[in-house]
């Protein structure tokens, strides 16, 4: 900002209050942005997995915070390149083609140079840094808002309504014990996998003689209990074989009278010391 | 002589309010039109008006060259006009017994010099005009003269009755800085003009700037200052001209300089110490409107210049 001319120093102080303001701006995109981000890992319960996930280190538990944070400065700096603001802008129209012209031509040296820069010296001398504040406006419902106040409103609400939500009810429930499920079913998997590691044997159904076969494990369905046994040959461990596929022939014949033919009775194939007992059972049972 | 100027141009607008009060002694309205033509005298351009008969014209032209006191000369075109006749040309002459060639100076030597009906002259006298008007200079024979400053042709045409004209070529027309249309006046400016002209006294104008004066305006236009954001954009408005739909040549970079150094002049007309956006934009039209040359299918559609023009500024 070289140049001879007097409202060079004028603008110079503006300009250095310009760019904190922008700073100051970029800031609260990036803050929001932030707390935007993170609002939504909120709702998800994605900070609370973190922290019990990773329980032992500190930096990893808090990782999702440090997310949003890194995110939202990303999108502000993107942010500050689409929407490149303008310094002259902030004049207002006049002022700013004024002063534009003016510093354009700062090393040019003639009358009417010399008048325009009184001109622009006079009425940038009557601007503050408030106004320049104030002039960074966002039309809202149809009334324009300045944006510093304007974000620093959204910050303030955001970083409540995160204070907020994390102390609600929906912040409660989502909350460490909620992953116990989780870890179980990562420990349980993680055991299988040793086991089947350890035994290093392949699928059969002699081999099979894990805990889980042959023991019912119980299963709630529409409130009825069902009983559920898992046998040998079935379940985890197994893999699918390819076989040949079987060919079966079929033989036409013709349908004859059916003939009544004698069986062995049921109880004759019970043992003797037990026939007493099942056949009662069954009376009893025919009886209710 | 800094002095001189700085005198001068806290004087301006006044200076420029008092042209015009003596113009609109004459001329009833045409605001827009007096507007150009000053725009086109202080950026030290030439001015092509165009118009139907009877709009005063060579009025305006006239009560302009009076309100400055420059030198004024008038050049009906007709199409037997030799161009001998506009330049002037070498007597023979009698000096103390012997005979010596001499040069007689034409028309255009002159500050004003107003070409009526410019389009009824034939190529070859309009042509002659061209070394005068670029480079304000004028050759006869092997001597070339150097024309008095300010130099500023006002040519007029009409675009109806156009059995037995010429119309200009190109490289003419993008000599002209500025082409203007006059428009039909009003009801009352029209009830005005005929009060004022068909009384007993018909009014007179008083000359308000001398040539001096309007030498320094001049050099005072050249000096108001233009952001370059504005010189950029005028390069985009006459780069956009030679490769928009619709228009067969764009303007030359001719036309650059003039759209900075018209709008430089409209924004000292109007008491302005810098050139807005505004100047530019305004200035647009009477400098591009001749300098673009639609193409066939553009002019089948009825499609005008000025609708290119306001095209082109609405997408910049």
């Amino acid at each position: 900002m070289n140049g001879s001319y007097e409202f060079l120093t004028d603008l110079r102080r503006l300009t250095v209050v310009y760019r904190r303001l922008e700073k100051v701006l970029y800031l609260l995109n990036a803050a929001i942005i932030t707390i935007l981000i993170y609002a939504i890992e909120l709702y998800l319960g994605i900070p609370a997995f973190f922290r019990f996930y990773w329980q032992d280190s500190a930096f990893l538990a808090e990782s999702p915070a440090v997310i949003s944070a890194i995110l939202g400065i990303i999108a502000a700096q993107l942010l500050k390149k689409r929407l490149k603001s303008n310094f002259f802008q902030l004049l207002g129209q006049k002022l700013a083609e004024k002063t534009k012209t003016a510093y354009d031509n700062r090393y040019f040296q003639s009358i009417i140079m010399q008048n325009l820069a009184e001109d622009v010296k006079r009425l940038l001398s009557q601007v503050s840094a408030f106004d320049l504040v104030k002039a960074r406006k966002i039309a809202l419902k149809g009334k324009s808002v300045p944006v510093l106040y304007l974000k620093s409103a959204v910050v303030v609400v955001f970083l409540g309504g995160i204070i907020v939500f994390s102390q609600s009810q929906i912040g409660e429930e989502i909350s460490p014990a909620d992953f116990q499920t989780l870890m179980d079913i990562k420990d349980r998997a993680t055991e299988l996998v040793q086991d089947e590691e350890d035994e290093n044997i392949g699928p059969s159904d002699e081999g099979l003689s894990g805990e889980i076969y042959g023991k019912p494990s119980l299963a709630v369905l529409e409130e009825v209990n069902l009983e559920l046994l898992l046998v040998p040959g079935s379940g985890a461990g197994l893999r699918a074989k390819e076989t040949e596929p079987a060919k079966y022939l079929f033989q036409d014949a013709t349908p004859g009278e059916g003939v009544a033919v004698p069986t062995e009775l049921y109880i004759e194939s019970l043992p003797p010391q037990h026939r007493e007992i099942i056949k009662r059972y069954f009376e009893i049972l025919a009886k209710d | 002589m800094r002095d001189d100027l700085t005198n001068i141009y806290n004087d301006a607008p006044a200076i420029f309010e008092s042209i015009r009060d003596e113009i609109e002694k004459v001329v009833v309205g045409q605001k827009y039109v007096i507007e150009q033509l000053l725009a086109g005298l202080l950026a030290g351009g030439h001015v092509l008006l165009e118009s139907n008969p009877g709009l005063g014209k060579t009025l305006l032209v006239k009560t302009i060259a009076n309100t400055t006191g420059l030198g004024f000369s008038r050049i009906q075109c007709t199409p037997d006009l030799m161009p001998a006749d506009i330049t002037g040309t070498t007597i023979i002459e009698e000096v103390d017994g012997s005979k010596q060639f001499r040069f007689e100076p034409g028309p255009v030597f002159s500050n004003i010099v107003l070409t009526d009906e410019i389009n009824r002259a034939s190529p070859r006298t309009q042509s002659a005009l061209l070394e005068a008007m670029q480079e304000k200079q004028v050759t006869v024979g092997n001597n070339t003269y150097e024309l008095d400053r300010p130099f500023f042709v006002l040519a007029t045409q009409n675009p109806i009755e156009m059995e037995g004209t010429f119309p200009l070529p190109e490289a003419q027309l993008d000599r002209f800085l500025l082409k203007v249309f006059v428009d039909y006046p009003n009801q009352e400016d029209e009830l005005e003009i005929m009060e004022r002209y068909t009384g007993h006294v018909e009014p007179e104008v008083e000359r308000v700037v001398s040539r001096r004066e309007l030498l320094s305006l001049q050099q005072l236009t050249r000096d108001i200052p233009i952001s370059d954001d504005l010189k950029k954009m005028a390069i985009k408005i006459v780069f956009s001209t030679r490769n928009w739909e619709g228009v067969e040549y764009g303007a030359s970079p001719r036309a650059s300089i003039g759209l900075v150094l018209a709008a430089k002049a409209r924004a000292f007309l109007h008491n302005n110490n810098y050139v807005s956006k505004e100047d530019l934009e305004a200035m647009s039209y009477p400098i591009l409107r001749h300098r673009i040359i639609l193409s066939f299918e553009s002019e089948r559609r009825g499609i005008t210049p000025d609708q290119v023009i306001s095209d082109i500024l609405s997408k910049i």
